[in-house]
Formats: C-alpha cells, structure tokens, sequence
C-alpha cells in the first residue's frame, strides 16, 4: 500500500508501531537521565557559582577546571569512568553532569554580575542583608541568562545522552546504536530524530518558563 | 538650634590604599524637620559623607548619632530599615511592580497584608502618581514618576530620616525643577529630616534649610543657611563656588512682600498734563502709569500724552504682573525686561505697588 510498508522500504513505519512501548521507555530514561544531569548539575554549579561570586579569586580556577572537563572527548570519559563505576547510570551521570558546569557556572556568575549596581545598592540602603539579597533580588533578575544557560546546557546533554548508549545506558540513543550495529536505518532515524524531538521541546519548554517566571521583561512603556 | 536628629562629630573617612583622608575630621548637626544640603565639588565627600549615616560606608573614626543613636550601636541592615533612601539611579526592582517596589521596607519590617496595602496607596497618592499605576513594572514608567516611586518607597515605612544622593541629577531640567517643588511640597506635608546631595549650588539654595559647602577632601568651608552662606560667605572658596550672580541667588531667596512697594509715578485718568508731568518728573521717568479708580489700566509715554491728551491715547499694559510671594529675583527680571523699568505687583487685579531696581538691590546691599 504505502512506501513505509514495504520491507525494503529506507524507513519502516510499521517497526514503530510494533515498538511503541520500547519507545516510550526509552524516551522517559532519556528524559530522567537529562533532569538528573541538569538538576544535579544546577545544584552543583549554584554552589560553586556562589564560592566563586563570594570570593572572586577561585572564580578563575574553577572555570580552569570545569573548562578542561567540558574538552575531554565524552567517549574518553565514559570508558575512563567504566572500570570504576561500571555500566551504571551513574557512569552516565558523572559525565553529563561534567559537560554542563562550565555552561551553568559561567552563565549564574554572569547573571548575577548582570544585576544592575544601583539596585543592589538600592536594595542595601533599604535594609537587605546578604541572603535576601541574593534570594529575593540577584536570583530573580539573573533569571534570563541563568536560563539561557540552562537551555545550552539542557540542549547539549540531550545530545549527550545519546553516546552513553555505549555504556548500556542512552535513552533514544539505544535505537541509534542498535541501527548501526544491525545495519537497520529505521532505528538509526528514530534515535535520531526523538533525540531532536526532545532537544528542541526542551528548548521551548525553558523559553515558555522563563516568560513565565520572568513577567517583568516583556513590559517596557508603552506610552 | 532645635534638637537635631542627625549629628556627626570628627567624622573622617580614609579609604583602604590612600593616604588623604576623603571627609576628614567633619562635625554638623541637622536639626529634626530640616533639610540640609551636602554641596561641594567632585571628591569633596558629599556622597561619602552621606553613605556614613546608613553605614554604606563605615567611617574611619569620629561619632555619628542619628535620632540620639549611635549608629554602630545597632545591626546596619536595622539601621537602614529606619532611614529613607534614595538614589540618582533610583534602582527600583525591576521585577516587582511599583506596589511591591513601595513595599518594600515594611515588608523587610513585617507588616502585615492590609497595613502594607494602605500605605502603599497613601503613598501612591502622596508623591502624585495615579493609582493605576500601581501593578505596572518600573520599565513602563517615565524617569520622572520612577523618582517618585523612588521617593515613596524610601518614606513607605514613615522614617525620621531620609537620605537622597543626587536624586534629581539623572533627569532633564524641567522635571527636575518640578521634582524640587514637589519634595518641597512634600516636606510641608511629611516634615522629615533630609539630608541630600547635589553638586548643583542652585539646587543647593532651592531645597536647603541649612546648606553644608564641603571641599576637596572632605573639609567643611561653610554650613548654615542659604541666605545667610549668600550674604556672608565664609571664605574665597566659598565665594567662588557661589559664582559670580551670587546677588542673583540670593534675590531668588527673597519673597516680594519683604520689601515696601511704592505706588510709582501713576496718575488718575482725570489728572491733567501738568500733573502728569510733575509726576513723572518726580519719579526723574519719561512715563505714566494710568489708574481708573483702583484699577491700573497700563502705562503711556508723556510724548503721546502731550500730542493727544490724557483721554486720546490708548495704554499699553503692564506685561508682567507680579505677585506679593515671587521672588526679587523675578521682580528683578520684570524691570530689566520692560520699557517701563519697573516691576508691577498685583494681588488679582488689584493693583499693589511696584517695584524699581534700586528698591530691589537696597534689599540686598543693606
């Protein structure tokens, strides 16, 4: 009937449908190994953000370091990290949480440098101590590029996700690998295309976030 | 002195790495209820000197008491909490609405919900803006009423105290002529003690009870009235700083009704020639002012009177009608500007007196 039909065919639908269940699966530990990497990694660089605002000496250090984390190949860090923590999702993790520092510490560090002096000034002569500072002043208004960050680095690890396939985790990334081993194009395009499927609504979903968490920006005067 | 709510005694600051001192060894009292103005040049201090009273800056040595407090004798962020402040760049919170901008020092104090909202209002209405504007973001305001949001949040919790660093610097002259009225206005209402900084002498005279002139590192030349610093300058640098229309100045200081008006050379509409002519040579002018009972209908040149007769020439208003409280300065202006040269005082359309250029500089060389 249809071109997807035939057995031949460059892309067959009918695979799909037969494996839509494997294919949920997968899509939600792509999902789950990307929000652990992120969020452990927001955490992460929060606090080293935070030393790095609080003591501007270590900020250069800690961009050296993270820096040269982001460099290694990921598939040099995975097979270094295989021995040691095995084909775990925690061999995963250690390197998806690595690539997004450098991103999310640069972008925070830049954000809250960001805010402008005099509102901080403001916010200090009125009776702000350091805390409610940060919390209720700098964090809010560093939000946007805080986001930007976030959106590379959750855009990036949804690319990387794919590669700890390898180490039997990978998420869409197992359909990619499975497609070349068998020589099975169908897969490939799958993996392929969910994997960009994700990154671009994840994408969205952190614009749609930050114009909801950031209401304030998209008011200028409109007299 | 009435009892001062803000006193500073061998005040110096030296910052980290410099061997000069920016305020050095400076004591000045600021009685409650007034305003005093910090003026000087760049590096004099002024804001350094302002940013000591709510430990923006801690001073190096001396004493700083404010409402009877030594200021180091409390945590700074609960010292703060009880001093306004403003600031040139306003810095209001871009992310909170004007409502929450005002809000937020009593909500620093923990007010609650309904206290906070109606002092918001009251606020709102007191600096003049509409309450419309309450859930609007800072970036859709004009520089002038985010001044004004500036000025409310910094009374929002009924401070003693407000402290304003060049708060008008940032906007064009003609709101800013209107924001100086409108605090002048305000402290009618709100009697605060403010201290405030310019580098503007003329803003200094306009807004200052007390005037504090500050030098090059810190050094205080001068601090007392305006009228006062104008008639008797301390000292060269003072003089200079005033500038050279220092006479000027001070004639802006000083209300018409604090000098006798005369009636001026103004016959009836009935008087003859010959009087209008011993009148006007009287007065040593070549001219007449014309009154129809009480009523001053203008002024004509005895010429046209001589060729047409009292009752055959048409006269010619008096442009600039003054009121009793205008300033000298405007009188001063009035004369210099007509033919008549002299200033005509009106209360409505009654006509008062006028003023001539010597009645006006006998008020200042006296």
């Amino acid at each position: 009937m249809t071109l997807a039909q035939a057995s031949d065919a460059f892309f067959r639908w009918s695979w799909v449908f037969d494996h839509l269940d494997d294919i949920r699966d997968k899509v939600v530990e792509h999902l789950v190994l990307t929000g652990i990497a992120l969020g452990v990694g927001f955490v992460i660089s929060l606090l080293l953000a935070l030393v790095a605002l609080r003591f501007r000496v270590t900020y250069a250090p800690i961009t050296w370091v993270t820096g040269a984390l982001y460099t290694i190949p990921s598939l040099a860090l995975f097979a270094f990290f295989v021995p040691i923590t095995g084909f775990t999702i925690l061999t995963a993790e250690i390197g998806l949480v690595s690539y997004t520092l450098l991103i999310l510490i640069r972008n925070i560090v830049a954000g809250i440098d960001g805010v402008d002096p005099a509102v901080k000034e403001a916010a200090r002569g009125m009776g702000y101590g350091r805390r409610r500072l940060f919390l209720e002043i700098e964090l809010p208004l560093a939000l946007p590029v805080i986001i930007a960050g976030i959106r590379i680095a959750a855009v990036t690890t949804i690319g990387l996700v794919t590669v700890t396939a390898l180490i039997g985790q990978g998420g869409v990334g197992f359909f990619i690998l499975s497609g070349l081993n068998r020589f099975f194009d169908t897969e490939i395009i799958l993996g392929t295309a969910l994997s960009v499927i994700l990154a671009v609504a994840a994408d969205v979903s952190l614009v749609l976030l930050e114009r909801a968490l950031t209401p304030w920006s998209r008011r200028r005067a409109t007299l | 002195m009435p009892d001062s709510m803000i006193s500073l005694t061998d005040v110096t600051k030296t910052f980290p790495g410099q061997s000069v001192p920016a305020v050095a060894s400076l004591s000045f009292d600021i009685p409650e209820g007034e305003i005093a103005v910090l003026v000087g040049p760049s590096g004099c201090g002024k804001t350094t000197t302002l940013k000591m009273i709510n430990r923006l800056i801690e001073p190096t040595s001396g004493s700083i008491r404010v409402d009877g407090h030594e200021i180091t004798s409390m945590q700074a962020h609960e010292l703060r909490r009880g001093i306004g402040y403003v600031i040139q760049q306003i810095g209001l919170f871009p992310h909170r609405t004007i409502a929450d901008n005002i809000a937020t020092v009593p909500r620093l104090l923990g007010w609650d919900k309904a206290r906070t909202a109606d002092r918001v209002d009251e606020l709102i209405e007191l600096v003049g803006l509409d309450v419309g504007m309450r859930d609007r973001y800072p970036a859709e305001l004009s520089g002038g009423q985010q001044q004004r949001v500036g000025v409310a949040r910094a009374l929002a919790a009924d401070p003693p105290v407000l402290l304003m660093d060049e708060p008008f610097g940032a906007v064009d002259p003609i709101v800013r002529a209107r924001l100086q009225d409108e605090l002048l206005d305000l402290q009618q209402r709100v009697r605060k003690t403010i201290v405030f900084v310019t580098h503007d002498i003329d803003e200094a005279i306009k807004l200052g009870d007390r005037v504090a002139i500050l030098n090059v590192g810190g050094i205080l030349e001068q601090y007392a009235p305006p009228a006062e610093i104008l008639a008797q300058p301390a000292n060269p640098f003072v003089e200079q700083f005033l500038g050279q229309d220092r006479g000027l100045k001070r004639l802006s200081l000083i209300k018409i009704d604090s000098v006798p008006l005369e009636q001026g050379p103004v016959v009836e509409l009935q008087a003859t020639i010959e009087d209008a002519r011993a009148v006007a040579a009287g007065h040593d002018v070549e001219w007449v002012g014309l009154r129809d009972e009480g009523e001053l209908l203008g002024w004509v040149w005895l010429s046209e009177l001589e060729e047409a007769g009292p009752l055959g020439v048409e006269p010619k208003p008096f442009r600039v009608r003054l009121k009793v409280d205008d300033s000298l300065r405007e009188a001063l202006d009035a004369v210099v500007s007509t033919h008549t040269g002299v200033a005509t005082v009106f209360d409505g359309d009654r006509y008062l007196g006028m003023l001539s250029v010597a009645t006006i500089s006998n008020k200042i060389v006296e």
